[in-house]
């Protein structure tokens, strides 16, 4: 519905509005480390999580953002509603829409159904994860916690690593990282590598080992058990050894590099747990600036200025 | 001499078959052309007067494939209302397309449509029977019999017959009923579980495609087995550039391989998709590559494509208000056809002829019939301003559902009469 702002994807986001949404995150996180983790921001608004899709993280950290905005919020999972009844999706959210919330927050297993909702319903929405699409906020919060270790993202070099064709994040992530000037470049087995994905704004290879050499940032993605069945490669054994993270690996990179991960980890297959563990690390950062993030997308698709938190 | 039931008076007869372009009056009596006369008519007992100067009259134009609805679907599409939109459209002749529920695998599926037809008026029904037993792709139809009640080819809709031995052997039935096997060309493992062409547009949607080469695999196995049984076989409707070169090169070995193309996929690609990912842009096949729409308006002026056709593919809007993924495919398109024939042909320049050959003579000739406008022939004509533009409006589309891409949109052309049978089955208001 025009009027509203919404957050269906980074591609339709300039580098300066991304950048702005992270200067607002920047100045949110800061209420994370008081006492009173909670500002009057939203008081009185509402927000609908609405999702579809099975997450903890992601789930949680919205109702996070949103409680320590003071909104009120409303939690709703595909499994335990009426879409198990056989109601459509458009219903669904046009009955909560009735409501009047603010924000609608949908993480959905196809991608463009947060497209269909701000077509048809009357909301703000925000895109939480749209199937293979984009994972807006996921984007926003890996460029939050690089830009805090390494003070920039223009000129670094950042390696994405894994599933690339199934996976949201890299989307995201290439998309966002180098609208900021980020070189980007994304490996994994052909089978995971999809067709045009340079024109997203990033290198592919197939070589592990390439992408890391000298990498400011790698970025490890989860290898799913559902990709073994579709033959997308022929075992975890062959993947860890050729397309995992490990200690001996990681030393290829820049001294300084960081490690992310979106999370859950399969530790051992595409990540080893040391290395997880590790000093160059960040994954938990991202967890921290994930609600920060969150929190500065959610005032801003309210209505919020660029002024910052209160 | 019979009396003159319906005269055609002072428009440009368009028929490629006789060579006929020029101004002239045609006369009908009953269901037959009485005579073609070109500048001024003799007096004559009329019954019926059409004024047609200023238009094109043409022979009916004639649809491979369509997807009417009825048994079983009717909550899209029935024959009532989509033999209207047909004739409305232009079209004098539609082929029903097999996939109906249950299929018309039948003797009695097929004469139900025929009758239902025959009672409905509009254009006339041409029923594809299904080439397996339920489309099953395991056991064949019964041929002779489908053929003998009304069946004009073989073919198990938008579905490819996977084993290639018992495509192998519908072919050789086939020809030996006389009727071609229409294979829709998709390899179903290749496609997968894709909902738009693979490439870089679905890259950037994240969504699953379906690679040109699953086409591309299904048209050339029905070249080598036309090679091969000497068998007609109709390959449609196709969207790659790949499917285009094998036409090609089988059409220049003298094969008996034809094939068709939607109207809609001489315009759109698989951007198009990207606006917001509108599931009305949700076909099969697929949209495809800038490439790809190239070599299919290329291919069909050089009559390596035989025919444009709607590929009428009604779905109900609850079945089109989903996700993206979850959207059933389809776009109906008897009410477009021809604006869309007459857009392409103006863009590249070709003659009005070109139109009518391939929404007339060539679909025709792939079901081994005629299309002309001669003393002797079936009176199935069109007559229409191909000059006058038409806006796309929902109110307007006789068909029962609602789901195509050129909504409020003007295209080129107006129908103004469609004669079937030498009735008037159509007259704009």
């Amino acid at each position: 519905m025009s009027g509203r702002r919404h957050l269906l994807e980074l591609a339709s986001l300039s580098a300066d509005q991304i950048e702005r949404l992270l200067d607002l995150a920047e100045s949110f996180d800061s209420i994370a480390r008081r006492p009173i983790k909670k500002v009057p921001t939203l008081r009185g608004r509402t927000v609908v999580n609405l999702f579809m899709e099975a997450s903890t993280r992601t789930r949680s950290s919205f109702e996070l953002a949103a409680k320590r905005l003071s909104a009120d919020t409303l939690n709703i999972s595909g499994g335990s509603s009426s879409v198990v009844k056989g109601e459509t999706l458009l219903d669904t959210a046009l009955n909560l829409a009735a409501y009047r919330p603010d924000i609608i927050v949908l993480r959905h297993r196809y991608a463009g159904a947060p497209h269909l909702l701000a077509r048809h319903v009357d909301a703000s929405i925000v895109n939480a994860g749209d199937g293979a699409h984009e994972h807006p906020t996921q984007g926003l919060l890996d460029m939050l916690t690089i830009r805090q270790h390494k003070r920039r993202i223009a000129g670094l070099k950042v390696a994405i690593i894994g599933d690339i064709a199934h996976s949201r994040v890299a989307r995201s992530g290439i998309v966002g990282l180098s609208k900021l000037g980020a070189e980007v470049v994304v490996c994994g087995p052909p089978t995971m590598v999809p067709v045009g994905v340079e024109a997203l704004g990033c290198r592919a290879t197939h070589l592990r080992d390439e992408a890391v050499a000298d990498a400011d940032v790698v970025m490890m993605l989860r290898i799913q058990k559902e990709r073994l069945a579709e033959e997308l490669f022929p075992s975890d054994r062959e993947y860890a050894r050729f397309y995992g993270l490990n200690a001996k690996v990681l030393r290829r990179a820049r001294p300084d590099c960081l490690v992310m991960h979106p999370g859950p980890i399969n530790r051992g297959v595409e990540l080893d747990g040391d290395v997880a563990d590790g000093p160059q690390s960040v994954i938990l950062d991202q967890v921290s600036a994930g609600v920060a993030v969150r929190m500065a997308v959610l005032y801003h698709c309210a209505g919020g200025g660029e002024e910052g938190a209160a | 001499m019979s009396r003159i039931t319906l005269r055609i008076e002072g428009g440009r007869i368009l028929c490629p078959t006789s060579g006929v372009d020029a101004v002239g009056t045609v006369d009908l009596a009953g269901d037959t052309v009485a005579a073609v006369h070109l500048g001024d008519a003799p007096p004559a007992d009329v019954g019926q007067r059409l004024d047609a100067q200023g238009l094109v009259v043409a022979p009916g134009f004639v649809d491979l494939h369509a997807e009417l609805g009825e048994p079983g679907y009717e909550r899209r599409e029935t024959l009532d209302h989509a033999l209207v939109a047909a004739a409305r459209g232009g079209f004098t002749a539609v082929c029903s397309s097999a996939a109906s529920d249950p299929a018309n695998d039948s003797a009695a599926i097929t004469g139900f449509l025929v009758r239902r037809a025959e009672a409905v008026g509009g254009a006339r029904l041409l029923p594809i029977a299904a080439l397996t037993v339920g489309r099953a792709g395991e056991r064949l139809t019964e041929m002779f019999t489908l053929r003998e009640a009304g069946a004009v080819a073989f073919g198990d809709g938008a579905r490819s017959v996977a084993d290639s031995a018992l495509l192998r052997r519908g072919m050789e039935y086939a020809h030996a009923v006389g009727v071609p096997v229409f294979e829709f060309p998709e390899d179903a493992r290749l496609a997968g579980k894709g909902t738009m062409h693979e490439g870089p547009v679905a890259t950037r949607l994240g969504l699953k495609g379906t690679p040109a080469a699953a086409e591309d695999v299904a048209v050339w196995r029905a070249v080598a087995l036309a090679e091969q049984t000497g068998a007609r076989v109709h390959v449609g409707p196709i969207s790659t550039a790949g499917a285009v070169r094998a036409l090609r090169l089988a059409k220049a070995q003298g094969l008996p391989v034809t094939g068709a193309v939607s109207a809609t996929h001489l315009h759109l690609t698989d951007e198009a998709v990207a606006e917001g990912y509108s599931t009305h842009l949700r076909l099969r096949p697929p949209l495809r590559a800038q490439a790809d729409v190239a070599a299919l308006r290329l291919a069909l002026a050089e009559g390596v494509l035989d025919a444009v056709t709607s590929n009428h593919s009604p779905q109900t809007p609850e079945d089109k208000a989903l996700e993206y993924a979850l959207a059933a495919p389809g776009a109906i398109g008897l009410s477009t056809a021809l604006g869309l024939t007459l857009r392409w042909a103006e863009a590249e320049g070709r003659p009005l002829s070109d139109v009518v050959r391939a929404l007339a003579t060539g679909p025709a000739a792939v079901l081994g019939r005629g299309a002309s406008i001669q003393a002797g022939d079936v009176a199935d004509l069109v007559v229409f301003d191909p000059a006058a533009r038409t806006r796309v409006e929902g109110s307007q589309l006789a068909s029962k559902a609602r789901n195509t891409p050129w909504l409020g949109q003007a295209l080129p052309g107006r129908v103004h009469w469609t004669v079937v049978d030498g009735k008037v089955a159509h007259a704009a208001g």
